[in-house]
């Protein structure tokens, strides 16, 4: 027991942190990686993330299968992602840095009121696959299957993109873009391309994630703006634009405010702009700022 | 008027000037002119009665909202569909509050000030109402709303206009809190949102328990209005191991707490009560995700069945926007015909006359017998208690509960007069 708290019960509850915290990760990386190569702060990144649970809504009614679901889902909200740059993204490219961000602000809007003129305002219930439901013991208490199988996917996505920027003359390139895009320019290639596809990944990556919540909690037109606020939160205490940055501090938001919810309920939710606040006052650009995305 | 006027250019509109006006036009009804421009219109002919409706249309609560506006609306429709009220027809001027009080003290100022409504109706949150009292009651505009709070009827915040359709939170705890202890068990926990309907109902639990020791209190956990993560307060919940979780949890609170206390197992581990529910809570949590839990309100659709009253609204509502309505829809249909009814008996739109015309008045528009308290002006009505039918039960799209408790309407249930700050 520590401070009344059994040792079970602390573990539990880190774990419940560790897997609320992937979920910040998951949607906080696309909108790093967006901002570190583009330095486009993407407010309509929540919107995608609620497009792509309704996405994974309408996938389910068509084949009934949430796997299909899964594949399709990032595609479809990265290929709206795609649209969006080529279009409304692109025209503002060396303008002011307010520009893309007003543009995102109001997007949002955009999407969440035709969410609301074609499903309604009234949410929905998403079930939970069938071959996920039911506990699992994992030694030290019984945990929701899905949520371990949410764990999981997360890890092998980040692997995944890790693997991608790390490893492939694309990614290179993008690592390359980051730190100095002149520079990449000057050797010939031709950013613009890069831009468009980064900006996919990153709506595809928030996709994938609004139907990975959607077991969890549903759906329902507002679902992005919170979790918007969340990833922002991460991508700042992380460092803006670092890829590294955004996972280490999403897992540790979640632990913090699992703890905080655990101690003093409370705080729970407040404790995620303490935090900010203080990596701010100790460390203005964030855990990993200086460093770059991949560093 | 001679044909030399109507030269060429003059007096007509080019085809470049029509189209820019039809996209004008088109811009102005896209954006919500066109209502206002039809608005103007039916006020300049007919001088109508004005009825001012503030919802909360944005944020966790929408969608019980827009049930109050539709359903108030219904009731509006009623009036003009029969040649109006007092010979005028009235007009219903909606405004949305956001939940936000701030928002909702500069609406209620709109409506009264700017837009000069008669009477006023909403809001669904305890926080917005009581901006929109203020408002209503600096003007001497009778009020209906169509909430839970435990302000509205209690002095220093009452007006002589002031009536409240809705149930106060006291009242709600008070009778769930009876029926809780001798039905599921004495061992309570809470998890109480952090907004004025919360306390005001762990205030009146804390003080059921006070006056019941038998009753164990093993704690309270609280969480902000609008969170979507609540597992993080389940190892606390399970390891006090309580009888019974009693949450404040609404809106989208409710459907998030019901799905996640289901996949953690909470319900096989405890009874779950819901302080509060309405129907579209449980369409959007899912039937699995209700199963098995319990809740309070004070009107379900299917007391139609029982209830004679409740058969034409839930008919008459069902019919105009195809589903069922909510209890909150109930609240601002019974609200509405109260306070146009009362206009309607005393002749006027004088607000002592429409006070006289419900101060202890008992009736029954959708769920039964129900009276003003003439101290107060709080409504008396029937309390129920729900529960969550098992998917294989539930047969009928909608159906999703059973009811399984009730309490009858009683004034012993609601703090005094003189506790509310009354004399004589």
């Amino acid at each position: 027991m520590i401070g009344g708290i059994s040792f079970f019960s602390l573990i539990t509850q880190l774990f419940m942190g560790l897997q609320v915290g992937l979920v910040y990760v998951l949607l906080a990386v696309g909108l790093s990686l967006i901002f570190g190569l583009m330095t486009v702060v993407n407010f309509a990144h929540g919107s995608f993330f609620m497009f792509g649970a309704y996405m994974g809504l309408f996938m389910m009614g068509l084949t009934g299968n949430f796997w299909v679901s899964l594949v399709f889902v990032p595609l479809a909200t990265g290929l709206l992602g795609l649209v969006v740059e080529r279009f409304t993204v692109r025209p503002l490219y060396g303008r002011d840095l307010n520009d893309p961000l007003l543009l995102t602000f109001g997007l949002s809007f955009v999407m969440v009121e035709s969410v609301r003129l074609i499903w309604g305002t009234t949410g929905f219930p998403f079930d939970t696959p069938s071959a996920l439901t039911g506990p699992v013991n994992l030694g030290f208490a019984l945990f929701p299957l899905y949520r371990v199988f949410v764990i999981v996917i997360t890890v092998l996505i980040i692997f995944l993109l890790w693997v991608f920027l790390e490893k492939t003359s694309l990614g290179l390139i993008i690592r390359g873009g980051t730190r100095d895009s002149l520079m990449v320019r000057v050797l010939g290639i031709d950013l613009s391309k890069v831009w468009f596809l980064v900006f996919g990944i990153g709506t595809g990556l928030a996709g994938i994630a609004g139907v990975l919540v959607a077991p969890m909690r549903g759906i329902h037109p507002d679902m992005g703006i919170d979790m918007l606020i969340q990833a922002f939160v991460v991508v700042v205490v992380g460092g803006m634009g670092s890829l590294k940055g955004a996972v280490i501090a999403g897992i540790l938001i979640g632990m913090v405010v699992s703890i905080t919810t655990l101690i003093y309920p409370m705080m729970g939710e407040v404790v995620i702009f303490i935090s900010m606040a203080v990596v701010l006052l100790v460390r203005p650009s964030g855990l990993f700022g200086e460093e770059g995305l991949l560093e | 008027m001679s044909k030399d006027k109507f030269k060429k250019g003059e007096g007509r509109i080019s085809r470049r000037t029509f189209l820019k006006g039809a996209a004008a036009l088109g811009g102005a009804a896209a954006w919500g002119g066109i209502p206002a421009l039809s608005r103007t219109s039916w006020a300049q002919a007919k001088n109508p009665i004005k009825l001012g409706g503030l919802y909360d249309l944005t944020g966790p609560f929408a969608t019980e909202s827009e049930d109050q506006r539709r359903a108030t609306q219904m009731v509006v429709d009623e009036y003009n569909n029969k040649g109006g009220l007092l010979g005028r027809p009235i007009e219903h001027i909606i405004r949305d509050s956001k939940l936000k009080t701030d928002e909702a003290a500069l609406k209620a100022k709109e409506l009264v000030e700017k837009e000069k409504v008669d009477l006023a109706i909403g809001t669904l949150g305890a926080h917005t109402v009581v901006a929109y009292n203020i408002e209503c009651k600096k003007h001497n505009i009778p009020l209906m709303g169509i909430c839970q709070t435990d302000d509205l009827n209690k002095m220093p915040d009452w007006g002589p206009y002031t009536f409240h359709e809705g149930f106060t939170p006291y009242m709600t705890a008070q009778a769930e809190a009876r029926w809780i202890a001798k039905n599921l068990g004495t061992k309570w926990y809470f998890l109480i949102g952090q907004w004025a309907f919360g306390q005001q109902i762990y205030n009146s639990y804390l003080k059921f328990l006070a006056q019941n020791p038998g009753v164990t209190n093993l704690g309270k956990s609280d969480y902000p209005l609008g969170g979507t993560e609540y597992s993080m307060h389940f190892t606390k919940i399970i390891d006090a191991k309580p009888e019974v979780l009693i949450t404040t949890g609404f809106g989208k609170d409710n459907t998030n707490q019901a799905k996640q206390m289901t996949d953690f197992g909470l319900k096989s581990k405890m009874k779950i009560f819901f302080v509060l529910t309405d129907l579209m809570m449980a369409k959007e949590a899912g039937q699995a995700s209700i199963a098995g839990t319990y809740a309070g309100t004070h009107f379900y659709w299917e007391m139609q069945d029982t209830i004679p009253t409740a058969k034409p609204f839930v008919e008459a509502f069902w019919k105009r926007w195809g589903r069922p309505p909510t209890g909150y829809g109930g609240y601002g249909y019974g609200g509405a015909k109260e306070l146009l009814g009362a206009v309607e008996r005393a002749g006027a739109l004088d607000p002592e006359k429409i006070r006289k015309q419900l101060e202890g008045r008992s009736y029954d528009n959708y769920k039964g017998k129900e009276w003003w308290r003439k101290c107060d002006h709080q409504s008396m009505q029937d309390f129920y208690v729900l529960k969550g039918r098992e998917p294989k039960d539930a047969k009928k799209e909608w159906a999703f509960y059973d009811v399984v408790g009730k309490t009858d309407a009683d004034e012993s249930l609601e703090r005094t007069c003189a506790d509310l700050g009354f004399k004589g």
